[in-house]
């Protein structure tokens, strides 16, 4: 690691502008993650767009932010409601709304915001310094290497399928299909694109992950209104604000609590590099992990301070891993990740190995920002904490009207383009209906995202053999990546038992 | 059972059109490629991926007709009148859509703003402090700050 480049990099970051960006971030991601329903992906699809018309540093200044702090606020309306603000924070919910009841909600705030900022510093850390040694691993992979990476990210189509795997397969396949329109990779021909130049480049693919994720989500919502709960859910928020007490854990608390969260924040970083298993994995099997190994297993699930720590350590703990495997390999780890993958793109830049050697200096920037971003919120968090409650008010049909407005702001700005306002509009419908039936968006976001990779090294690698397959066995990385992709096949069989057992 | 039957099976049947819809292009655009590069053509990628959604498609109706298909709208009935509420919502997004095109941006998404919070049943003294200001605050941000043009 060239040091020089580091602290120039840092001198980069530590401007006025990016550390306004940063903080708005932070903010906006704190309003978005405590409120039920509105998922981290949702406030990065959205606001990716916007970003483009600021400065590649201020634009991921902003998103690294959103992206940190919404996952770590998914805890608040845990430990308030006993409702996950978004699908990471599922573990908090065990411990965090016992504590609450049990008339520490304020050390519960203050938990999830000091163990989460721990999360996510020790997942930066791995990021730092695994991911230059696995990038100049990497950099001499071939068309072969990259098709079973690509193919590698695709099996994970199962496990982003949910419960139904030949609905995710479809979903995928679909995805796939309709990477295939634009220009072909190798001989330049127009494919799919009915005469129309707005296809020539393919199907944005922003536009589609705004309307799936914003519109899909609040057209969901609205469906799902019941006015009956809506009374109960304002009752519960009302008496949220109330009797909160100390934020602050004790030193004898922090001692207690240091040993399984440098544990769950190493285990989360090594769960988060796996494509597809996300914070809701991570924090249940961290959280699994450390009752067996807790002097007290008694008292998790009954507001054990230790059990409520580590459950927030692995939410943000996941989150160096995905952008580990996402910027060595250049593959999605989950829905976020994609759309990081969508905005370097658009900034012109290629992630993956050569991105180590091409824009070194910005993936620095981002394991920096990454670090940035924990310590605006540890200072956020800490400070808010007994103020958080009174963004739970906020009532849902405000955010429907709010977050309707900006996915049609976002996918016009993105290239001032009123048909990627039309694409995000059918995307969002589309994405209601799938919701409804059970078809996971997921796989066909990876479909669509992975589907260039997948046939551009696909068709370089059998040129390169004259059309015999066999060239995909013959390597040792293809071999390796061939059984990663055979123990993926297995991976929903895994998944289930892990669920069963929490 | 006979709802409940339909919805995957249609949703089987979309699948299965799109890979036709994508099959048949795909023969014509070349499955081989020319004989100089001695790889697939610019037709082989997405004809493959077509026929595996086809398959997946009639696995899909398979399964519906086996088991039953997913419910997709439930049978409450408090939730089956929200279906009102997305419809109109539905029909106020076209309708902002054609405001935007022949008028204005803002005019068009002020409107939304009323008619979705109308919809939504919130008070009129709320509705028009929230549209002035929301609709205020995206200007000042995408207009003012970031130089955004809305026009068409």
């Amino acid at each position: 690691m060239d040091l020089s480049l580091w602290l120039s990099n840092l001198y980069n970051i530590l401007t006025p502008s990016v550390l306004m960006f940063n903080f708005a971030g932070v903010l906006i991601g704190v309003c978005i993650g405590a409120l039920p329903g509105l998922s981290a992906t949702m406030a990065v699809a959205i606001l990716t767009p916007i970003t483009f018309w600021f400065e590649p540093s201020c634009g991921f200044a902003m998103l690294i932010g959103v992206w940190n702090s919404s996952i770590f606020a998914g805890g608040i309306s845990a430990v308030l409601i006993n409702t996950p603000g978004t699908p990471a924070s599922i573990a908090s919910t065990f411990d965090g709304y016992q504590l609450y009841k049990q008339g520490r909600g304020g050390l519960a705030l203050g938990i999830n915001c000091i163990y989460s900022v721990m999360g996510g510093l020790i997942s930066t850390l791995f990021l730092i310094f695994l991911a230059f040694p696995i990038a100049s691993f990497t950099i001499s992979f071939g068309p072969t290497e990259y098709f079973m990476l690509a193919l590698f990210g695709l099996t994970m189509m199962i496990s982003v399928s949910e419960n139904n795997i030949v609905k995710g397969m479809a979903m995928g396949f679909a995805g796939l299909m309709l990477s295939c329109v634009g220009i072909d990779p190798l001989l330049a021909v127009k494919r799919f694109t009915m005469d129309t130049t707005a296809l020539v480049a393919g199907v944005s693919f922003l536009p589609v992950m705004i309307g799936m994720f914003g519109i899909g989500e609040v057209l969901n919502q609205i469906y799902e209104f019941k006015k009956s709960k809506e009374a109960e859910h304002m009752l519960m928020v009302k008496q949220a604000s109330s009797k909160l007490g100390r934020v602050t854990p004790t030193w004898k608390q922090f001692k207690a609590m240091f040993r399984p969260t440098v544990l769950a924040g190493a285990e989360s970083s090594v769960i988060g590099a796996i494509p597809a298993a996300g914070g809701d994995i991570a924090s249940i099997i961290c959280w699994g992990q450390a009752k067996k190994l807790s002097k007290h297993p008694e008292e998790y699930g009954k507001g054990s301070t230790e059990g409520f720590a580590v459950s927030c350590t692995a939410n943000n703990g996941v989150l160096g891993g995905a952008l580990t495997t996402m910027l060595t390999l250049g593959i999605p780890g989950d829905a976020v990740t994609a759309i990081l993958i969508g905005s370097l793109m658009m900034y012109g830049m290629q992630p993956g190995p050569k991105m180590f050697t091409e824009d070194a200096g910005f993936v620095i920037q981002i394991m920096q920002l990454m670090i940035l971003s924990n310590l605006v919120i540890i200072l956020v968090g800490l400070s808010t904490a007994k103020m958080s409650a009174k963004i739970l008010n906020a009532k849902p049909q405000t955010v429907w009207t709010v977050v309707t407005v900006l996915c049609i702001v976002g996918s016009y700005a993105l290239n001032n383009s009123f048909s990627d306002v039309l694409i995000m509009a059918v995307a969002g419908l589309a994405g209601f209906f799938f919701k409804r039936g059970g078809y996971a968006p997921g796989p066909f976001i990876l479909g669509l995202l992975l589907g260039g990779m997948l046939e551009s090294n696909l068709r370089r690698a059998l040129v390169m053999s004259h059309g015999s397959l066999m060239i995909f066995v013959e390597r040792p990385v293809t071999c390796v990546l061939l059984l990663l992709i055979v123990i993926t096949l297995f991976y929903p069989l895994i998944k289930k038992h892990i669920f069963r057992k929490a | 059972m006979g709802n409940k039957l339909k919805a995957d099976i249609v949703v089987g049947f979309c699948f299965i059109f799109a890979a036709v819809a994508f099959f048949i292009p795909s023969l014509k655009l070349g499955i081989a490629g020319p004989e100089a590069i001695a790889g697939p053509g610019p037709g082989f990628f997405p004809a493959v991926c077509s026929c595996f959604t086809a398959f997946f498609g009639m696995w899909i109706i398979l399964d519906a007709v086996k088991k039953g298909s997913a419910d997709f709208f439930g049978t409450d009935q408090e939730q089956r009148s929200n279906f009102k509420i997305i419809a109109f919502v539905t029909a106020i997004f076209i309708l902002f859509v054609l405001i935007w095109a022949y008028a204005d941006f803002f005019v068009a998404t002020a409107l939304l703003c009323l008619a979705f919070n109308k919809a939504f049943g919130r008070s009129l003294k709320f509705n028009v402090i929230f549209t002035l200001g929301y609709v205020a605050l995206l200007y000042g941000v995408f207009v003012m700050l970031l130089d955004v043009q809305f026009d068409i």
